[in-house]
């Protein structure tokens, strides 16, 4: 049984607090360009494990995921901005509302197979797109998207970033207490075998439709808990929120982690994220500028370069960085595994 | 809505659906045959625009353009199949992750290569007066690419339902193990299937960059989604199926769009669902494909 | 001197997925033979014809046909090796005619012929759609297409399942008409049409042969078919 710390051992948990006092820290060492970043990585730290869950706990391939992201974005700035509702409130119904949209799309699509649950998911989601691309609807503020009110200066980005950074520290770390408790509870259980093999857990007696209603739920809950906070850092919500390249972060993430591993999303996200301010120091280094013009676009690309290492990850590290750290450490170490 | 224009709408929808078969009917021979989904397929339309807009876009020979980008296709796909995707035969989970991957790499690449934006196709040397038919006025490469789906189709079925090798397909389509049994590798075949159902891909893209008005990154996204919306609506792995959904589409989302924007998007989608919901076999559903 | 067999199964042990199915069958067929493989529901008798055919991988053990080792290939490779297979579910191209799904075995000519002598049914249908027909018509639809390829060795799964007892007596008639020239490996339930074919029988138990030897010891020695493939005196109709 994998809980939270499941080498409930001194080690592990010594880690794990070192870790968050590092991290923690990070607003008294870096530059608030970096603190950002961090923001940044914590917001997608939440969608990963929010994607986590639906394909490495239930089985579930979702190429639709951004729409859950977005709705919640849209949501929180539609009541802030145009009806003047406070933040606290407009965020907790954007999170039910994310919820509310997965749910329907669990119910239309959990019953079926793989590929199409991945189409229906996508179609959801571009047609989410297209809505807030023209504003058809009369909730996007078309391309230039939707600006935020109501934000208290404490979180307000533009005036400081480190307060922003703690609560969405603070908001990952209680999601990442939920999965925990979810992965150890008896639904943790039903969810793994449905994603093991559906059938035979039908046999079972598991009922795998309402399963993966309630777990894509459960997802889109936290998808639109990232959501929120990103429309927080950003403060103008625009339709790229809802774009297929969200998901394919998500997806990124989630298996260069280390998909179903608990703290995969977390340092997935945090490849994925800091890559691009990364590559963009190595674009500016003397060795990359002496490359053929072509080449150096090449390694500079944040999509490329993580296009080929997901490739790569997929192929011959299923279990991504994380899977593959334990494995490391399983070798290593003589005790039984 | 007057007649005229609704004549334009008529064949600018079956222009539209010519584009949509090549592209799905690719889709749906290597789904319905190898039971394997390619995500990376919109990324193939893709770079067959590119080879359009590279070739023919200053007035070259689109034949040649053509050409290109069939054999091209080819080749890529049989290459890529025997190399990367034959490992993923089975495992469906693995298919999504790696053609997706895939996708998004040949994508990248084409990017940093021709550069992030839209290159537009100018006058093509050919073709490229318009035309009046029956009170409207149509492009002549809009009537072009009708007869291009047309005898693609036609070709198609041609194979299919007269040649060993279309039996063996559509046998194997049903049943591959039989086939087997009956002494027939269809796992050869496999490559073979699949280099020319990227041929497909990349015709489609070369064929849609004029009247899309040229080549850009973000081509095979959008397609992508359209392409399965066609094979879902059609049938996975129904070759008539495609034909059918793909002129419907078209159509539907040509007079969709005259009334209102967002429809040719939203069309498609819709009709995706409403099948899925309804009736999730397609309208032609194929023997031995799985819901 | 006795001919060396031309089917010959050596301990064969074989599985499906994590499921052990096959623990160790022994099996032999000579020339000319028809052999009734039998046994309970879950002995792994289709198991045993998949595992010959090359669809399932044997996990240790040999199969030899005609002294060659035949286990490890590729399905077309054994079916190129002279060896037909009907399914339990007939394995018909419903969408395709049924001259089509005879042309998936071989192309017209005269080997066509002397097969639709014997299967005057499937001559007179040859352009309807195979799904259209009976459950009759498909069986011997499925038999006359693996026989277009003339194989040294045809392997039959239950071919009596879901048929009325008319039709099966058609069908043992066609088949007892084909097989003086043919071996036939035969998997039956029922014990009639078991009889009726079969010069000798191997009787499967939990994926392991338990008996074998000529079809009139089964007659006589009805403890066999107490011991081994009673089920409530389901297949006692005989």
């Amino acid at each position: 049984m994998r809980a939270r710390g499941a080498a409930l051992g001194w080690p592990a948990v010594a880690g794990v607090a070192g870790a968050l006092v590092v991290a923690a820290a990070v607003p008294f060492w870096f530059s608030s360009y970096w603190v950002t970043v961090g923001i940044d990585v914590c917001v997608f730290a939440i969608l990963g494990v929010s994607y986590n869950l639906l394909l490495g706990r239930i089985g579930l391939f979702s190429l639709g995921h951004a729409l859950l992201f977005g709705i919640a974005g849209y949501m929180v700035a539609n009541l802030t901005a145009r009806s003047g509702l406070p933040l606290l409130p407009a965020a907790v119904v954007a999170v039910v509302a994310s919820a509310a949209v997965a749910a329907v799309t669990g119910l239309v699509a959990a019953g079926v197979r793989g590929i199409y649950f991945a189409m229906m998911t996508l179609a959801f989601a571009q047609v989410g797109f297209v809505l807030a691309e023209t504003d058809a609807a009369g909730f996007s503020g078309g391309e230039d998207g939707l600006a935020m009110s109501g934000i208290p200066e404490l979180i307000n980005i533009n005036v400081r970033q480190d307060a922003l950074y703690w609560l969405a520290l603070g908001t990952l770390v209680v999601v990442l207490v939920v999965v925990a408790v979810i992965r150890a509870s008896a639904a943790g259980r039903l969810w793994n075998a449905v994603r093991e093999n559906d059938v035979r857990a039908a046999a079972l007696g598991i009922d795998v439709r309402r399963q993966r209603v309630v777990a894509y739920s459960v997802a889109g809950a936290l998808a639109g808990v990232a959501g929120v906070l990103f429309a927080l850092s950003v403060q103008t919500v625009t339709p790229s929120t809802m774009s297929v390249g969200i998901t394919v972060q998500a997806l990124l993430i989630t298996v260069i982690g280390g998909t179903g591993t608990f703290w995969g999303p977390v340092v997935g996200a945090l490849f994925v994220r800091t890559s691009t301010p990364l590559l963009d120091e190595l674009a500016d280094t003397g060795f990359v500028q002496d490359m053929s013009a072509p080449l150096e676009r090449a390694v500079t690309s944040q999509p490329l370069v993580l296009g080929v290492l997901y490739i790569l990850f997929v192929l011959f590290l299923p279990a991504g960085v994380v899977g593959a750290a334990a494995q490391v450490r399983r070798r290593f170490s003589r005790a039984p595994a | 809505m007057d007649g005229g224009t609704a004549v334009t709408l008529f064949l600018n929808g079956l222009a539209l659906g010519a584009i949509l078969f090549l592209l799905a009917s690719g889709l749906t021979l290597i789904f319905g045959l190898l039971d394997f989904v390619n995500f990376a397929h919109g990324a193939f339309f893709m770079v067959g625009a590119y080879v359009f807009a590279a070739i023919a876009a200053e007035g070259g020979s689109i034949a040649l353009a053509f050409a290109v980008a069939i054999a091209g296709g080819a080749a890529g796909g049989f290459v890529l199949e025997r190399v990367l995707l034959r490992r993923a035969y089975g495992n469906e989970l693995h298919q999504f992750l790696l053609t997706l991957g895939l996708g998004l790499i040949i994508t990248e690449i084409v990017r940093i290569i021709a550069g992030p934006n839209f290159q537009a196709v100018r006058e093509l040397e050919y073709l490229g007066g318009n035309v009046s038919v029956l009170g409207g006025s149509v492009q002549e490469y809009r009537l072009f690419l009708i007869a291009l789906g047309v005898a693609v189709f036609l070709g198609m079925l041609y194979v299919l339902r007269r040649t060993r090798i279309g039996l063996i397909v559509r046998a194997g389509v049903e049943d591959p193990s039989m086939v087997e049994a009956l002494g027939t590798n269809v796992r050869r075949g496999f490559s073979i299937m699949f280099a020319v159902g990227t041929a497909l891909a990349l015709l489609a893209g070369a064929a849609a960059a004029p009247y899309y008005g040229g080549a850009g990154p973000a081509l095979g996204e959008e397609q992508i989604v359209l392409a399965f919306v066609i094979a879902v609506v059609g049938g996975l792995g129904s070759y008539l199926g495609s034909a059918l959904a793909a002129v419907s589409v078209g159509l539907l989302s040509s007079y969709a769009a005259f009334y209102w924007e967002p429809g040719a998007s939203l069309v498609p989608v819709l009709l995706m669902a409403l099948v899925l919901l309804l009736r999730p076999q397609g309208l032609i559903p194929q023997a031995g494909a799985r819901i | 001197m006795p001919d060396a067999p031309l089917l010959a199964l050596r301990g064969l042990k074989a599985s499906i997925g994590p499921f052990r199915i096959l623990e160790g069958v022994d099996l032999e067929l000579r020339e000319g033979e028809t052999l009734v493989l039998l046994g309970r529901n879950g002995a792994g008798k289709t198991t045993t014809l998949r595992s010959i055919m090359g669809f399932v991988e044997a996990v240790d053990g040999s199969i030899e046909l005609d002294g060659e080792a035949i286990s490890g290939l590729s399905v077309d490779r054994v079916a190129r090796r002279g060896v037909g297979y009907v399914p339990e579910d007939r394995g018909i191209f419903s969408t395709l005619t049924v001259e089509e799904n005879l042309r998936v075995a071989a192309p017209p000519g005269p080997v066509w012929e002397r097969v639709l002598d014997s299967f005057p049914v499937v001559r007179e249908r040859l352009g309807a759609r195979a799904g259209e027909l009976s459950g009759g018509q498909q069986q011997m639809l499925a038999v006359a297409r693996a026989l277009l390829r003339e194989p040294r060795l045809l392997l039959l799964d239950e071919p009596s399942t879901g048929l009325a007892p008319a039709v099966i007596t058609e069908l043992v008639e066609t088949l007892r008409a084909l097989q003086s020239g043919m071996t036939l490996l035969l998997v039956e339930q029922n014990l009639s049409v078991a009889r009726q074919l079969g010069q000798r029988f191997t009787i499967l138990e939990e994926g392991r042969t338990v008996a074998s030897g000529p079809m009139r010891e089964l007659t006589d020695d009805s403890s066999l078919t107490e011991r081994f493939l009673a089920l409530g005196g389901a297949e006692q109709r005989a």
